[in-house]
């Protein structure tokens, strides 16, 4: 279980990222939100989301992290189906 | 449905770190529990500390002591008089001689388990084993930990957890049973440790971050998971969520809880105190347990020791049969009597002085006595027919005797009590009707308790 719990993480925070940095966070935050939630973020989570990212200088691997931590333990990701 | 999904993902955990047991499902109860509340009576004691003496100590030479009986059978040691008028202990417990003004002395405990197995299972759990069989193995199907029990049908709500228990998994061969949930599920476990509260860097990791989340950091991804909590309409799913929030916000605050940590931090003890208590693993353990109760935890196992032990003075259990050519009476006198002459005292003076013996159950009872006839080792083998339990604090009469044992304290003379009988004093004194039911895998309804000893409640 806690494989899973990693293998996906590192799963979204690896999907050809550096690729997509280049085109810009957003497009990131919205690749998350689409393979945890199977949706785009809304205005109010990419604002948010952005904040994430640019608390993070120069790790942003680590604000990836703690975005796809905050999908897979929202309600959507663990209830809806 | 939700079940099985919510096993598969109560793989999610805050930050990863392990989380004092806590999982979703437990929070998903909270509607279960609330109609159960209704069950419960006025609490006398808030807390327990079970001091669990595994291996078995001999009544003989503690607490029911036969001076007349014949010298094949009365204990070498002498009785000595004690603060409560009447009641007479071994020579040995001097400093529990004048703390007996606090205890109640149930002298009729019986059963018939004569395996250590079976016998510690019936005594951790209230319930009788299928069988007296030494190969009695842990399963789902056996019941649960006391601790467990309080667990489902009175938990904390005060962030601190219900049940902890430590610093042994007791075994004799195989597990014994008991020392965990069991068919009540994995979120109603004690937190359960290890490691040794008299090692001087104690610490539990369960209880720190990993070294790459800061607490700014959790928060970070707490207010973002509530930013995505708050964007879709929760309705649909609503019954599965309840109490989600609350899980979260428990764990968390477990995680970065002063509270928590402090408990456990016996660092911030007085060197004095901790002296008190004993520079052992049992004394410091004794140290902590007044420590967690001090915070709130409702129940805490100490177990004395992780085996049976009876063949050296510096560990193990009471188990002194005089095997390979040892012999009890040169086991008992330097190692199990002084260290629990030393640490049970010190706990009673410290919860008194402290003002929480009133509401704190203090019970020290292992999973049977010792053979009355001494046998050709010049010990004592297993004896589940008559043994003593010590109850202090909590709402129990002060220097009284429950049942009187015969004159070899081979069987009870009257009022036997079953453990189950104890479990269900337990849970009376801590506000849980021993009637209760409890739900096993085979969706049969169980009592958890035997008959209530109202006597011994003040």
């Amino acid at each position: 279980m806690r494989f899973q719990q990693t293998h996906l993480t590192s799963q979204l925070k690896n999907a050809r990222l550096s690729k997509q940095l280049v085109n810009g966070y957003s497009a990131v935050i919205d690749r998350l939100y689409w393979t945890a939630l199977s949706r785009a973020p809304t205005e109010a989570e990419i604002a948010a989301s952005m904040s994430v990212m640019g608390s993070y200088s120069h790790d942003r691997g680590a604000a990836v992290e703690d975005i796809a931590w905050a999908l897979l333990n929202a309600k959507e990701f663990l209830f809806r189906r | 449905m939700f079940d099985s999904q919510l096993h598969r993902r109560s793989m999610l955990r805050v930050g990863g770190a392990g989380l004092l047991g806590l999982t979703i499902p437990k929070l998903l109860q909270g509607v279960e529990r609330a109609a159960k509340d209704k069950t419960r009576n006025k609490p006398r004691a808030k807390s327990v500390i079970f001091l669990f003496q595994w291996g078995g100590p001999s009544q003989l030479d503690t607490f029911d002591m036969k001076p007349n009986a014949p010298s094949t059978v009365r204990s070498p040691y002498r009785p000595i008089s004690s603060s409560a008028d009447g009641i007479q202990v071994c020579e040995l417990l001097p400093e529990m001689s004048r703390r007996m003004h606090h205890c109640t002395l149930v002298r009729t405990m019986t059963h018939t388990m004569k395996n250590h197995a079976s016998a510690g299972y019936y005594a951790l759990s209230g319930h009788a084993p299928p069988a007296d069989d030494q190969r009695l193995r842990d399963s789902l199907d056996l019941f649960p930990a006391y601790g467990s029990v309080v667990d489902q049908l009175a938990p904390n709500t005060n962030g601190m957890p219900t049940f902890v228990a430590y610093p042994h998994v007791i075994r004799d061969g195989s597990i014994v049973p008991a020392q965990h949930a069991s068919f009540l599920g994995k979120q109603h476990d004690p937190l359960l440790f290890l490691e040794d509260p008299n090692d001087p860097y104690f610490a539990l990791p369960e209880l720190s971050l990993p070294a790459e989340l800061s607490v700014e950091r959790l928060h970070r991804r707490r207010e973002l998971q509530q930013l995505v909590d708050q964007q879709v309409r929760l309705l649909e799913y609503s019954d599965a969520a309840q109490g989600f929030d609350e899980y979260y916000q428990r764990a968390i605050s477990m995680l970065t809880s002063d509270d928590v940590r402090k408990a456990f931090d016996l660092s911030s003890e007085p060197s004095a105190v901790r002296d008190r208590y004993g520079r052992t693993t049992y004394g410091q353990s004794c140290l902590l347990a007044r420590r967690l109760v001090e915070a709130g935890v409702k129940f805490v196992t100490v177990y004395f020791s992780n085996s049976i032990g009876g063949r050296r003075v510096n560990e193990g259990g009471w188990d002194t049969h005089g095997f390979d050519d040892t012999r009890m009476y040169n086991i008992v006198d330097k190692y199990q009597l002084p260290i629990t002459d030393q640490t049970l005292p010190t706990l009673l003076d410290d919860l008194e002085s402290r003002g929480l013996l009133d509401d704190t159950l203090v019970v020290w009872m292992g999973e049977f006595g010792r053979t009355p006839e001494i046998n050709k080792n010049v010990s004592r083998d297993h004896w589940p027919q008559c043994y003593t339990a010590l109850l202090a604090g909590g709402g129990v009469k002060r220097g009284y005797v429950y049942g009187e044992s015969d004159e070899r304290a081979k069987y009870p003379a009257e009022k036997p009590v079953r453990p189950e009988d104890l479990a269900a004093t337990v849970f009376q004194l801590m506000g849980i009707d021993p009637q209760t039911e409890i739900i096993d895998r085979n969706n049969r309804p169980l009592v958890i308790g035997g008959d209530c000893l109202h006597d011994i409640i003040a």
